[in-house]
């Protein structure tokens, strides 16, 4: 998963506005790959792509609102820009609501529209890190032991080995053995890094 | 064994025993062991002793005879044989005699108007035989008599009072004339005899019919034995003995018939019981005495036993006497039905009176109510003008000089429409009469302000004469103007119920066109009103329309001069020329972007007015707004609305535009479908989060499939004339609501559009 290429996904009916726009950040050096509907960019969807979704709000068929609601449905990690032809507060509202990371209206500047992309792209890479991150300390995770897993919950609330003995009724002795292995194992490199670790896994421990 | 023999002593009890004595004594001689005696009686007295069987015989008078008869049961054992001026007889009369030169009477029926002595009323031959024929005769002698007057025995003074002039006519026994004449006493010549009657075997004169003599009788208890030999005895009794010249008399001869003398106490209603029960009362109690207080004892402890007796029947006698309430009721009632019946039949023949009356001015409303009919409902007249002909036609039929209508609005009375506007009077007049009718709140019929006493103190007071007409009307229930009639004369009709029914038409005609006008009014304004939300949501739609399709353009010529741009840069921007060029295009389609965004915010639509309301009411109006439309087109509607909707929060009228758009679709879809299958249905209805879910169906073929992902855009249509607005305009409304719309086929197919609006 790691190193994937990010893509900028273009969901817009006009075609016009569609091929211009993949066009220009093609221009930057962009990778992007455009859809004429969000039935279409559904269908196509998957779970590992990365990068950030443009999408036109007025479409026929499914609207770009009504596809924001289906990904948030999907565990989409990519951020979406909602554009418009119009500015309407209340469907920008709505947009937001629904977790977009910007509004740009119809005919937008391209520093506007480069800064949003890159924005969005930069977003994009730090979640997925955090992805990666996460699944690697899950493999990590899934290696200890119960006892060892135990002992790293105790060890992360701050407890000393003195006190963790006596709470699991082992010796002090076993306790460092036991965190060491979990040092090992997770290849942490500071009792910070294992904190950190737990944070991002709290909901499998 | 002594008799008593009672004796009539009419002339005091010396006479009698005279008189009678030497009878008794022949009685004696006559009848062995038999000793008689005389008891003198006087008429009570006689009456006494006979009803106290003392008495053994009785020799009284005829009629005093008659009613011991009647009354004791004495009964007659010999008549007497008078001997009078040397003549016998058995019988006797009276005359009834005026003086023989009186020049006016003649006959007995001649006597009424003059003036009359006799001797007493109780007097058998002294009057009440005179009395009978005067009676037979047709005169009363207590009523048709100029006087009546009795003068007591002896009988010649009435003679001698008839003589001297006293009197016109007197009346004495027979015989009396005879004597006095006898005497020297009288002329007889000068005496003349009214109703004179000849009778064979009477010896006088006499002008009454004739009755028996004094007769002897026996009491009741008397033996008939005894009383035979007594009879014998007197028949036996020589004329020339001592006994038959002291009685004055020639002898007895057997009974007579005292039957007339019956006749004449009957005729003359007077009689045995009138004249006994006076004195025999008397009588009665001394004799009786002990038996009468015994009686009474006897009677008082009765009382007492028919007072306990009576308390027992008490209740007997209450429920009798409740049975006699109720049959006092029954008949009470009877009798209040009568009356009632006859009440009624009173009010029949007036109402009867008050028809007629009213079917004569029936028939002269007849004509004005046609007239009313046709003014009102002339369809190719306006209002104004039906107006004044209505009033016209009111001033004709009600025979009024002046008309108006008035307009009363917060308590302010303005005289509005004028017919046959007169003199100032007249108008001041319908100006006072107008708040009148309007302080009243109704109809006011004024025959005369002359009359019109009960006006002092209203809006009227101070109109010296006249006449008016005036009725409210009501707009929307509430008192908005009258119609009003009125003239300086009084009514040169009377007033009637059907006039009073005519204007009440009159008013409520006109209050009926106000309140039609009103309403035309405020639909009107309501049509307006969606039409100016129509056009400003058009140019809107149209103006977004118009950006989001232009903007599609000007977008892909920026990004491809911004790309231009961009690959020129790379390239060291050696052709500065191109550069300055593509940066001026990418400029100019920024600058057309702007352009569309502020026209866009130049005809933006206003805010939402939100109110709080029942989605079913903007689906009705909507309905109600096309239903002409809809009835054209043979379409029928049908609204099904799920139960406790809670009411939106929304701009009622772009709401209703919705739903009227989605309606016209509907109507244009049905264009194809025969006469009988076009239907459009309406649900309302909510969702599970309280979301009111509105479905516009109809009974049309749907649309194309591939239409189906266009119907939202602006000017995307599917008619030959559409402007493709409308279903772009429904979708802004209802996102600008926060709701959703689309196009969907229902369970059975058929196609229509839901939107749901959020709830409150």
């Amino acid at each position: 998963m790691a190193g994937t290429e990010q893509v900028v996904y273009v969901v817009d009916d006009d075609a016009s506005a569609r091929e211009s726009l993949c066009w220009l950040l093609d221009t930057e050096g962009i990778a992007t790959r455009a859809f004429d509907s969000a039935d279409s960019f559904l269908r196509a969807w998957s779970g590992d792509w990365s990068g950030c979704i443009m999408v036109d709000i007025r479409m026929p068929g499914k609207s770009g609102l009504q596809l924001q609601e289906e990904l948030n449905g999907l565990q989409n990690r990519m951020p979406v820009i909602v554009l418009t032809g119009h500015a309407d507060v209340p469907i920008a509202i709505r947009a937001m609501k629904l977790g977009a990371l910007d509004f740009l209206e119809k005919p937008y500047s391209d520093h506007e529209l480069l800064d949003s992309i890159r924005a969005a792209l930069e977003l994009g890479l730090e979640i997925d890190r955090a992805e990666l991150e996460k699944s690697r300390y899950a493999v990590a995770l899934d290696a200890l032991t119960e006892r060892e897993r135990e002992v790293m919950c105790l060890v992360v609330e701050g407890k000393t080995n003195k006190g963790i003995a006596a709470q699991l009724g082992i010796s002090e002795k076993t306790v460092e053995v036991h965190r060491s292995r979990v040092m090992e194992k997770t290849a942490a490199r500071s009792l910070s890094e294992l904190v950190r670790m737990c944070l991002i896994l709290k909901d499998q421990l | 064994m002594e008799m008593s023999i009672g004796v009539l002593a009419f002339r005091g009890e010396q006479d009698a025993l005279e008189r009678w004595s030497p009878t008794a004594e022949y009685l004696t001689e006559s009848v062995a062991d038999y000793r008689f005696r005389i008891v003198p009686l006087t008429l009570e007295g006689m009456v006494s002793e006979v009803s106290r069987d003392r008495l053994d015989f009785i020799l009284t008078n005829t009629g005093n005879y008659v009613v011991l008869e009647n009354a004791f049961g004495i009964s007659r054992l010999a008549t007497l044989k008078v001997r009078h001026l040397d003549k016998d007889f058995t019988q006797f009369g009276a005359v009834i005699f005026t003086r023989a030169d009186h020049p006016e009477l003649n006959e007995i029926e001649d006597i009424a108007g003059h003036s009359m002595l006799a001797v007493s009323q109780n007097a058998f031959g002294g009057f009440q035989m005179a009395w009978r024929e005067m009676i037979d005769a047709g005169v009363d002698p207590f009523a048709d008599l100029r006087a009546l007057d009795f003068s007591g025995f002896p009988q010649d003074d009435i003679v001698h009072a008839v003589l001297a002039g006293d009197y016109d006519v007197g009346t004495v026994r027979s015989g009396t004339l005879e004597r006095m004449a006898a005497d020297k006493l009288i002329d007889i010549g000068k005496i003349k005899l009214l109703g004179a009657r000849q009778s064979e075997a009477f010896p006088f004169l006499h002008s009454t019919r004739l009755y028996p003599e004094w007769p002897f009788a026996k009491a009741r208890k008397t033996p008939e034995i005894l009383a035979q030999r007594v009879a014998i005895a007197l028949l036996q009794l020589q004329p020339e003995s001592e006994a038959a010249r002291k009685a004055y008399a020639a002898g007895w001869t057997i009974p007579l018939d005292y039957g007339p003398v019956h006749e004449l106490f009957r005729q003359l209603e007077i009689g045995p019981y009138e004249y006994l029960k006076r004195p025999s009362l008397e009588s009665v109690w001394r004799e009786y005495r002990p038996w009468i207080i015994f009686s009474l004892v006897m009677i008082l402890a009765l009382i007492a036993l028919a007072a306990m007796i009576g308390r027992a029947n008490r209740r007997i006698s209450q429920s009798e006497s409740r049975y006699r309430d109720e049959a006092n009721q029954r008949k009470q009632a009877q009798e209040s039905l009568a009356a009632h019946k006859e009440t009624l039949e009173t009010r029949v023949r007036e109402r009867t009176a008050e028809l007629a009356e009213v079917n004569a001015s029936l028939r002269r409303s007849e004509a004005t109510l046609r007239a009313i009919h046709d003014i009102t409902t002339d369809p190719d007249r306006s209002f104004e003008t039906r107006l004044d002909d209505l009033l016209r036609e009111g001033c004709r039929f009600f025979q009024m000089q002046f008309a108006a209508t008035v307009v009363i609005r917060d308590g302010d009375v303005r005289l509005d429409k004028r017919v046959n506007s007169g003199a100032e009077e007249l108008q001041a007049m319908a100006q006072r009469v107008a708040n009148e009718v309007a302080r009243i709140s109704g109809t006011l019929t004024i025959q005369d302000f002359s009359d019109a006493d009960a006006l002092a103190d209203s809006g009227c007071a101070g109109i010296a004469s006249g006449s008016a007409l005036g009725a409210t009307y009501q707009v929307e229930d509430e008192t908005s103007g009258c119609i009003l009639f009125c003239d300086l004369q009084p009514g040169r009709r009377i007033f009637t119920d059907v006039d009073i029914d005519i204007l009440q038409l009159m008013a409520q005609w006109l209050g009926g066109e106000i309140e039609r006008a009103e309403i035309n009014r405020r639909a009107q304004e309501h049509r307006a009103q969606l039409a100016h939300v129509s056009r400003l949501n058009t140019m809107g739609e149209m103006a977004t329309g118009i950006a989001h399709e232009l903007n599609q353009p000007l977008t892909a010529i920026l990004n491809y001069s911004n790309g231009c741009l961009r690959l020129l840069h790379k390239q060291g921007d050696s052709n500065a020329e191109l550069r300055d060029a593509i940066t001026k295009v990418g400029a100019d389609a920024k600058r057309a972007g702007d352009i569309i965004k502020r026209l866009r915010e130049f005809i933006k639509r206003g805010e939402l007015k939100r109110e709080s309301f029942e989605i079913t009411e903007s689906i009705e109006a909507a309905v109600e707004m096309l239903r002409r439309r809809l009835l054209q087109n043979e379409i029928s509607v049908a609204t099904h609305c799920a139960a406790n909707l809670p009411p939106i929060l929304a701009d009622r009228v772009q709401i209703e535009q919705v739903v009227v758009n989605l309606l016209l679709n509907a109507i244009d879809a049905l264009q194809v479908c025969g006469p009988d299958s076009k239907r459009i249905e309406i649900e309302i209805d909510s969702s599970a989060d309280g979301h009111i879910l509105v479905t516009i169906s109809d009974s049309g073929p749907g649309l194309p499939a591939d239409t189906v992902e266009r119907l939202f855009d602006p000017f995307f249509t599917t008619k030959p004339d559409g402007m493709g607005m409308g279903l772009s305009i429904s979708r802004s409304i209802v996102e600008s609501h926060g709701g959703t719309i689309e196009y969907q086929l229902d369970e059975r197919g058929r196609p229509g559009f839901r939107f749901s609006l959020p709830p409150t």
